[in-house]
């Protein structure tokens, strides 16, 4: 706890020495480390704008369906898991692409693999360079495509920077209970530990991540898992003092993410192929 | 290491006092591979960079005039391969064609040999040579170094035909990877190569090649010599069975791994004559084993080093070469059909061209029939297996036969159908 207690004071300063330095009028917007995320900045550029572009309307497609659904149902906890339900099935063709384009990565580094190594092996320096270069040139690759993973995660971004910044912000859950939780608006305290009350929803929603992270990891390298299991470990950390509405919708969303892994899996696994040298 | 910096980079690009926003299992990995990406992308690029922008240009004397539009190029590492070239050029010069010769060695003997037509220069070595090499205007350009367009030698735009030459009966699957792919053509010995270089362009979709055979211009002038040169029997005082010991060099070659015990074994029988020719660069490159060796092993009545650079003579007096991989194997072999020992399963392949090809290639696979492949375990037996391997000797006239046709056709014309080659090529 003191190391994540360390890591999250170092993320403040870097964050509000980054506001300071990004943001021309600390008033004019709220804080958004998103754009520090993705290194946009113009100076004389009102950052509102790119809000404006890229989340605004995500929150308001949001806001549509949180309002739309309480009033059909009568409960905000039903409202949240619908409207994680519609925002993952909004996002399904967006996923597939993505997860297309990464898995177009992984098989060409995966059919260059031995070769690299043999290289590796046998060759040092300038000489390792140039052939593993000759290699990349004769399967048509140039490292500069691994940026292709980047485009799906750039495409998906907006939707988790709106989601965040809507459910923190959405104060019609405030005091409202769900089944067992006593406040959406706040962490939910339901296991009492000697003089502390332990959240639970953090666990769930690990937990289901975890079990997420094993069904999808059977696509990825042994490192990629190692990555994906850490990842998620410590978003627990970080997420653990989060209001349990929003708890509740990840905890949704990563259920629903399972499903997705499961077709996806066995949908990738039919269409690999191994790709061969392009024509020079 | 880099999988724990993108963790911390993911938290602080995701994590502040007041936003959080949340990556599922897929997204994760996605992020993190994207930034391994970027990371890996930014360390090439470094690398590109320095490798292509840090070079030492050699002296300006040295260069030649690169605005000038050569005929015939023909470039040369240095004199080790002055054999392979000067068959071709005796050739082109009768002919009358216009050929420059370049060459990175000042010692290489083809800058004092007599032309009317050729011109010869030293461009210097390494960069400087290269530097020369990939700004080149000419019609043809005939060389011996593989790996054009994949080392340092680049195709130059001015140059409208590249040529290699092989330089040993062996073939090319002991070549380093992609030393071919990006030559027009190649003249080759036999029809090893000519099969080797289709199955590696079917492999890689490379374009198809000209691949000619021609025979072995180097072997050529060697039984010119054999033919002229008076080789008489004068290393030892008595006639016994000569065992020619002559290998590789490097860590895998025979006398750096095995050289004491079969030296130790060898030297104390004195039913025979043993030639130590070890690899010239072996004195280089392990000069401590060899150093070793020699105090060990010094000159006696039954045992000679030989360091003289032609090394006719040292395989004329040969009844029988020991040896692992290397070129000579086959020089012995075309020159004189006399049994070959040789440790083979030392050849490694990786970061070579017979890594890729489906089969052995036929010059390793002839290994098993020009004599016995040996092990370690067989040293102990190996003044048995000499003995076995000298009565057996003539069932290998048909053999050589045989393998003259995969890897040293045509004896004795491999400089004219080289030039025929060259000169058709011009004229397209």
């Amino acid at each position: 706890m003191l190391i994540s207690s360390a890591v999250y004071k170092t993320a403040n300063i870097i964050d509000k020495y980054g506001q300071q330095f990004f943001y021309h009028n600390e008033n004019s917007v709220e804080k958004k480390p998103f754009f520090i995320i993705i290194g946009i900045y113009i100076r004389g550029v009102n950052l509102n704008i790119f809000y404006m572009i890229f989340f605004y309307p995500i929150e308001l497609l949001m806001e549509f369906f949180m309002s739309g659904l309480f009033s059909m149902t009568g409960s905000y906890g039903i409202a949240i898991i619908l409207t994680s339900l519609a925002i993952n099935t909004i996002m399904i063709p967006v996923f597939w692409y993505a997860e297309k384009l990464q898995q177009r990565e992984r098989d060409i580094q995966a059919l260059m693999a031995p070769k690299i190594m043999e290289y590796k092996s046998v060759f040092k320096g300038y000489e390792r360079h140039l052939y593993i270069s000759n290699l990349h040139k004769q399967y048509g690759y140039h490292p500069v495509y691994a940026l292709r993973s980047l485009l799906g995660l750039f495409i998906q971004l907006p939707f988790f920077v709106a989601t965040y910044n809507f459910l923190s912000h959405y104060t019609a859950v405030a005091g409202v209970p769900f089944l067992f939780i006593g406040d959406l608006g706040k962490p939910d305290m339901l296991i009492p530990m000697l003089s502390y009350n332990v959240n639970l929803l953090p666990f769930v929603m690990t937990g289901v991540n975890l079990f997420s992270s094993f069904v999808y990891g059977k696509l990825l390298t042994k490192a990629e898992r190692v990555n994906i299991y850490v990842i998620a470990l410590f978003f627990l950390v970080v997420l653990y003092n989060s209001p349990s509405g929003l708890l509740l919708y990840w905890t949704c969303n990563n259920i629903f993410s399972y499903f997705k892994s499961v077709v996806f899996v066995k949908q990738l696994q039919k269409t690999q192929k191994s790709p061969e040298p392009a024509e020079i | 290491m880099l999988n724990i910096i993108a963790v911390f980079l993911i938290y602080f690009m995701f994590v502040g006092d007041n936003a959080h926003a949340y990556l599922d299992p897929g997204s994760g990995s996605m992020l993190i591979s994207a930034l391994v990406a970027l990371v890996t992308i930014v360390i090439y690029m470094a690398k590109s960079f320095v490798y292509d922008k840090v070079k030492v240009l050699g002296k300006k004397s040295d260069l030649p005039d690169l605005n000038r539009e050569y005929n015939i190029v023909v470039y040369s590492e240095g004199g080790q391969y002055w054999n392979v070239f000067l068959p071709i050029l005796q050739e082109l010069e009768a002919r009358g064609e216009s050929v420059m010769y370049f060459t990175s060695r000042q010692d290489d003997p083809g800058l004092t040999y007599e032309f009317k037509h050729i011109e010869k220069k030293f461009i210097g070595e390494g960069n400087a040579a290269f530097f020369v090499l990939n700004k080149l205007k000419a019609n043809i350009v005939v060389m011996t170094t593989p790996g054009l367009g994949v080392l340092q030698i680049k195709r130059s735009k001015g140059v409208k035909h590249y040529c290699h030459i092989t330089h040993s009966a062996g073939t090319c699957g002991s070549y380093k990877a992609f030393s071919l792919d990006y030559f027009d053509s190649v003249l080759v010995g036999g029809s090893a190569d000519k099969n080797l270089i289709a199955e590696l362009e079917g492999k890689r979709k490379t374009p198809a090649k000209q691949v000619e055979i021609v025979g072995c211009t180097y072997l050529d002038v060697l039984r010119t010599k054999l033919a002229g040169g008076n080789y008489s029997y004068n290393l030892f005082a008595e006639k016994r069975p000569t065992i020619l010991i002559s290998p590789t060099w490097g860590e895998h070659g025979l006398l750096y791994k095995y050289g004491k015990s079969i030296l130790n074994l060898l030297s104390a029988d004195k039913n025979f004559n043993i030639i130590v020719r070890p690899h010239p660069q072996s004195f280089t490159s392990e000069k401590s084993v060899m150093d070793e060796l020699l105090s060990a092993f010094p000159d006696s009545d039954n045992l000679k080093w030989d360091r003289e650079k032609d090394p006719l003579k040292a395989m004329y007096h040969a009844d029988i070469m020991i040896s692992d991989f290397s070129g000579i194997i086959y020089d012995y072999l075309f020159l004189f059909e006399r049994p070959v020992l040789t440790f083979k399963a030392q050849f490694e392949k990786r970061g070579r061209e017979a890594m890729d090809l489906k089969d052995e290639t036929p010059d390793i696979k002839l290994l098993d029939r020009i004599g016995k492949t040996l092990q370690e375990s067989d040293i102990p037996e190996l003044v048995s297996i000499i003995r076995n391997s000298l009565s057996s000797k003539s069932e290998l006239a048909d053999v050589v036969k045989e393998a003259q046709e995969a890897l040293t056709q045509f004896p004795g014309e491999s400089g004219r159908r080289s030039a025929d080659f060259i000169q058709s090529v011009l004229k397209k």
